[in-house]
């Protein structure tokens, strides 16, 4: 995973009512992510209210968006696009999947399985309906499955990884301070 | 390692291009009926970062349908692509698929499912003018056996045309 950002504690305050719309966080592990990054909005006390978005009956409104890339499964798996995507689009990627895979199938799992997985979590503020500013974070993940992540199971950062999700979420605050007028 | 059983799961994972994709027509689970909109719309697009390709087509498409990109304009058209899981009916039935494909090398083809769903938007100011919902479903085959079809049904020539049709549609309901 990439530098972690630094988020400053103290976050100005605004004194307005704020609603939030979640797009494309669609399983389980998503929602996980997507709690933590409303964790971090209402601790930060930032706004009057923060409540989600129904009908567009309020004046501010934040998009919370996830675009996820496609990524091989460990054999095959259920891809959420269509199947011909990774060939198609990230042809350089998809030979060294291949390339991977038999390695770690020729060297019975010494070599490991890689599965990198790019999320960009962009934030929308909008007013009315009229786009106020935009911001995008990425996070890049790397997933090891074989004998030796096996045997470093201990190290893993999962945990840290949930924290980053919170961090952008303090950072989008300070980012954005300028655009809620 | 058995030597047959790698070179099965090396032909397996080449199957991923020989692949097949199978067109749906989209399916309304959020109806609206819309008054004509305005000619001058601002557009915003959401959940494309990865689908790039499709965008830009489907943005021609709606440029073309008559209606004009405009930054000052009052009315907002928003489209929201989302993917979504799937979940098979017959999930035993479906792993059993997974092993005979598996241990074919492919011959026997595995098929999957993709979800999508597609939300156009549209407002004024604070008012919500109207908002209809599709989902795109695509069904997809992979195994050595689809080599000679894999051309005539890629599948994102499919899902293009799903996401196209979606648009066309929607326009429908007016």
């Amino acid at each position: 995973m990439g530098s972690r950002p630094v988020a400053n504690q103290n976050i100005p305050k605004v004194d307005k009512d704020i609603t939030y719309e979640l797009i494309g966080w669609k399983d389980k592990e998503n929602k996980i992510k997507a709690t933590e990054i409303l964790k971090a909005l209402h601790r930060a006390e930032k706004f009057k209210t923060i409540s989600h978005f129904v009908k567009s009956d309020s004046e501010w409104k934040i998009q919370i968006i996830l675009d996820e890339s496609p990524q091989l499964a460990i054999l095959l798996g259920e891809p959420v696009q269509p199947v011909s995507w990774v060939a198609e689009k990230r042809p350089g990627r998809y030979s060294l999947y291949i390339l991977n895979r038999v390695l770690s199938a020729a060297t019975r799992l010494v070599i490991p399985v890689f599965q990198v997985k790019e999320e960009i979590i962009t934030f929308r503020v909008w007013k009315q309906n009229v786009k106020k500013a935009e911001y995008s974070y990425p996070v890049e993940t790397i997933r090891a499955f074989g004998w030796i992540s096996l045997a470093l199971t201990f190290f893993d950062d999962k945990k840290e990884i949930e924290t980053i999700y919170s961090d952008y979420a303090l950072l989008f605050l300070i980012d954005s301070e300028k655009n809620y007028e | 390692m058995n030597k047959k059983i790698f070179l099965s799961l090396i032909g397996f994972l080449f199957n991923l291009i020989n692949c097949a994709g199978i067109y749906n027509e989209p399916v309304f689970i959020n109806k609206q009926k819309t008054n004509s909109i305005q000619k001058n719309i601002r557009l915003e697009f959401t959940g494309f970062y990865f689908y790039e390709k499709e965008l830009n087509l489907l943005k021609s498409e709606i440029l073309n349908s008559g209606l004009r990109e405009n930054a000052n304009s009052p009315i907002l058209l928003e489209v929201i692509l989302e993917e979504k899981e799937y979940f098979y009916k017959y999930k035993s039935l479906h792993f059993v698929n997974l092993i005979a494909s598996l241990f074919t090398a492919g011959i026997i083809p595995y098929y999957t499912i993709t979800k999508h769903e597609i939300t156009y938007r549209v407002s004024e100011g604070k008012k919500e003018i109207s908002s209809s919902k599709l989902v795109l479903e695509l069904d997809q085959l992979r195994g050595l056996s689809l080599l000679p079809i894999t051309s005539f049904f890629w599948p994102s020539s499919a899902f293009d045309k799903s996401i196209l049709d979606s648009w066309k549609m929607r326009g429908d309901t007016k």
